[in-house]
């Protein structure tokens, strides 16, 4: 069932086109990680998706309710937990679960649920300013949780989080996916990411890097291959770019390391350096990790 | 309502709110000793004036009596005087002495009850002189019933008087008002106060008409203007406007918050000020007669300002009786016609309802100011700038000085009772409502399509 619709959003800050035609959907108990460097566009789609930020144009449903249209019923399917914890730092920990409680309308036993599920205990009772920064992110998220939503938005849910948090955070993310929400979720943490996304959407300068894009950088990845420098490198290399697609290379003392734009030419490329007499020092096959695809198509590697 | 209530508790303990309270002590604890300082000099001049009647009483009398002897001795009567006129001003001579006497005795034993008698028979010699020569008004037709009752209490003879004696007193209006102030004054059995008063309720009043108007507009903008960017700074305004509630319901409760917090923070240093002041002098006070606008108490009429109008407002024209002020309006009489006496708790009673609104105005403006401006420190700025164009809109166009025009002299709400505004009671209260909607509307207006980016 599908929890969230994107369609073609747009958003202007005075000249700056933030957001092009974002378009994307999130199923029920799907993970969607929002990748992208900072001022990419991944906040401001997911406050407009919140009804925080006003698109100028595109269209958002949430649990088949239109957010323009039908805000109210929309909003009561979503919850979210942007940037900052936005807590009442002169009121305790129970104050603020209280307070978010009673806008939300929510039961005395679900609240007890959320309760155990931010772990913390008697510190519930200090007042939130005196918190540390993961014990901030347990209570916000412990509020977004109070509504029982259709789907989470998550912008940064790690930050500020222990080793420990990180994980009791990225365990309790996988098990709200197997209850059913849906969750969008962003982080600079990549790799924690890669362990609980479903799938991941790029974004580079506030449009979505296209799945074509993606997998020819994943392709790309593929094999590094290693030979010794010897004085006709340049000439080879030129003709390999020409014929055979090489993307890019790297020269390591007297190793020239190159890459492939897509498996299919590592036989080829290994013919051609054998009969150019080549000795061939390793052909190392990469893993398509999330750094490496992450800087394959924010810095050109 | 639970949140609602958890977001004050937030609000009420924050530095900021308890610094306006220690501010507002503070400025209430100047303003007592600025009063008492004023006060010695008040009093130092109600001696004088006892004793000077005193000493002028004597001296009129031995004057009256060496003249009286003179003309029974046979001597010839200057031009214009006769034998009745020497008898009738030595009948009120002996009668003035009596007062006089009576006056200075119960002053400096400080008998309030038989001061105040004293003083309204000493006032009601002028009507003899002075009322009677303007209008045929008497003690009985100004009273009315209760006059049957006050002269139980005092002592009136209506035959003692000597035209032309005293030519130079003050209005008319004034000796009726302070004949029917000391007489009201008896009846309650309260000491007589003046506008430097520190019994706890006749400096509720007094700092009403001086020192909080001053500040109190400053305090509830400061307070107001900042509530929306620390929902901002802290994102507390992202987790609120998630919820299925509208921007309006938001902007609605932090408006209600913004004028129970400053209520507060006006309140709770008033109360304690109100409080130490009331042990130190007792609690009693809260029947003290004002003068008011006439039946302002029961909302039957709107009272007209045709005086007002005729005198131009000119300061210089204040009659004062006891905490009150009124603008003399000389011959015309009118303000007996406009005016009337309340015990003070009616007054205060109107007074606060005038004062919440104009701190529910201050409120929507400053709600109004942080959905304008996004960054705190300068939305503060235009707060104070907008304070001090408010508050001066009357000085830089003088036009609309204290008329409906002038927003901020709402805060006047003394003033503006006693009819001394070129604005009625009512017709503020309506004003004010009116801006009180469109600020708000306007805030909603620009807050419903604002983006949330902090």
């Amino acid at each position: 069932m599908k929890v969230l619709s994107v369609g073609k959003l747009n958003k202007s800050f005075g000249k700056h086109h933030v957001l092009k035609d974002i378009s994307f959907s999130l199923e029920t108990g799907e993970i969607v990680g929002f990748i992208g460097p900072n001022g990419s566009g991944k906040s401001t789609t997911m406050k407009c998706i919140a009804n925080l930020i006003f698109p100028e144009s595109g269209d958002i449903e949430i649990a088949g309710y239109n957010l323009r249209t039908s805000r109210n019923q929309a909003l009561s399917h979503l919850s979210a937990l942007i940037e900052s914890p936005g807590l009442y730092f002169n009121l305790s920990g129970m104050e603020n679960l209280r307070l978010f409680a009673s806008l939300r309308k929510v039961t005395n036993s679900h609240l007890d649920e959320v309760i155990g599920f931010t772990g913390l205990g008697p510190a519930l009772k200090r007042p939130a300013r005196s918190y540390s920064m993961g014990m901030k992110q347990r209570l916000a998220l412990g509020i977004a949780l109070l509504p029982k939503p259709t789907f989470l938005i998550l912008d940064e849910p790690f930050s500020g989080l222990d080793p420990q948090g990180v994980f009791e955070l990225r365990e309790a993310i996988k098990n709200l996916a197997a209850e059913g929400y849906g969750i969008i979720f962003s982080s600079h943490q990549l790799l924690e990411m890669d362990k609980i996304a479903s799938r991941n959407i790029f974004i580079k300068e506030g449009r979505m890097v296209p799945q074509k894009q993606i997998q020819a950088s994943v392709a790309a990845l593929n094999y590094k291959i290693y030979i010794d420098r010897e004085e006709g490198d340049a000439a080879l290399l030129d003709k390999l770019k020409a014929e055979l697609f090489l993307s890019n290379y790297q020269q390591e003392d007297n190793i020239l390391a190159f890459t492939l734009t897509d498996v299919q030419y590592l036989a080829p490329v290994l013919r051609a350096l054998l009969a150019d007499g080549r000795s061939i020092q390793g052909v190392v096959p990469m893993t398509a990790n999330i750094e490496s695809l992450y800087s394959s198509i924010y810095q050109g590697a | 309502m639970t949140a609602f209530w958890l977001e004050l508790k937030s609000v009420c303990k924050s530095y900021r709110f308890l610094a306006f309270i220690l501010v507002l002590l503070f400025f209430l604890v100047l303003n007592i000793q600025q009063y008492r300082t004023e006060s010695a000099i008040v009093n130092t001049k109600q001696t004088e004036d006892i004793n000077s009647f005193l000493s002028i009483s004597q001296s009129g009398l031995q004057s009256s009596e060496s003249r009286y002897e003179s003309f029974m001795a046979g001597d010839p009567l200057p031009k214009g005087d006769t034998e009745e006129r020497r008898i009738n001003m030595l009948i009120y001579c002996k009668h003035r002495l009596k007062i006089a006497e009576a006056l200075y005795k119960a002053y400096y034993d400080q008998d309030w009850p038989a001061y105040n008698r004293y003083m309204a028979e000493r006032a009601l010699m002028k009507w003899n002189v002075d009322v009677k020569d303007y209008n045929v008004l008497s003690p009985e037709l100004y009273f009315g019933e209760r006059w049957n009752q006050y002269q139980a209490l005092i002592e009136y003879v209506p035959e003692i008087f000597y035209s032309n004696i005293e030519q130079n007193t003050p209005y008319t209006e004034w000796i009726i008002f302070s004949t029917d102030y000391h007489l009201r004054l008896i009846t309650v059995d309260l000491p007589p106060q003046n506008p430097n008063d520190t019994s706890p309720w006749g400096f509720t009043f007094n700092f009403l008409r001086r020192g909080l108007p001053d500040i109190l507009g400053l305090i509830v903008l400061l307070m107001t203007v900042s509530l929306l960017h620390r929902d901002r700074k802290t994102g507390t305004v992202k987790s609120t406007l998630l919820t299925p509630k509208n921007r309006s319901y938001y902007l609605f409760k932090k408006t209600t918050l913004g004028f129970l917090a400053s209520i507060l923070v006006i309140i709770i240093p008033l109360l304690i000020t109100f409080l130490v002041l009331g042990i130190n002098s007792g609690f009693r006070g809260m029947e003290s007669p004002v003068i008011m606008d006439k039946g302002l108490w029961k909302l039957a009429v709107v009272p007209e300002h045709g005086a007002i109008a005729k005198t131009g407002l000119d300061p210089s024209g204040y009659g004062e009786v006891g905490m009150s002020q009124f603008v003399a309006s000389y011959g015309y009489f009118s303000n007996l016609d406009r005016l009337e006496f309340v015990p003070l708790w009616q007054f205060l009673s109107l007074a606060a309802i005038l004062v919440i609104m104009f701190i529910l105005f201050c409120t929507v403006i400053g709600i109004f100011i942080s959905t304008l401006v996004r960054n705190e420190i300068l939305a503060q700025i235009v707060a104070v700038g907008v304070f001090a164009l408010g508050s001066s809109l009357g000085t830089l166009l003088p036009g609309i000085k204290t008329t409906y025009l002038d927003l901020f002299a709402k805060v006047n709400a003394v003033p503006i009772l006693e009819g001394n505004h070129a604005t009625t009671y009512l017709g503020s209260l309506s004003i004010l409502f009116v801006m009180i909607i469109i600020l708000f509307r306007l805030s909603v207006l620009v807050f419903k399509r604002q983006d949330i980016c902090d």
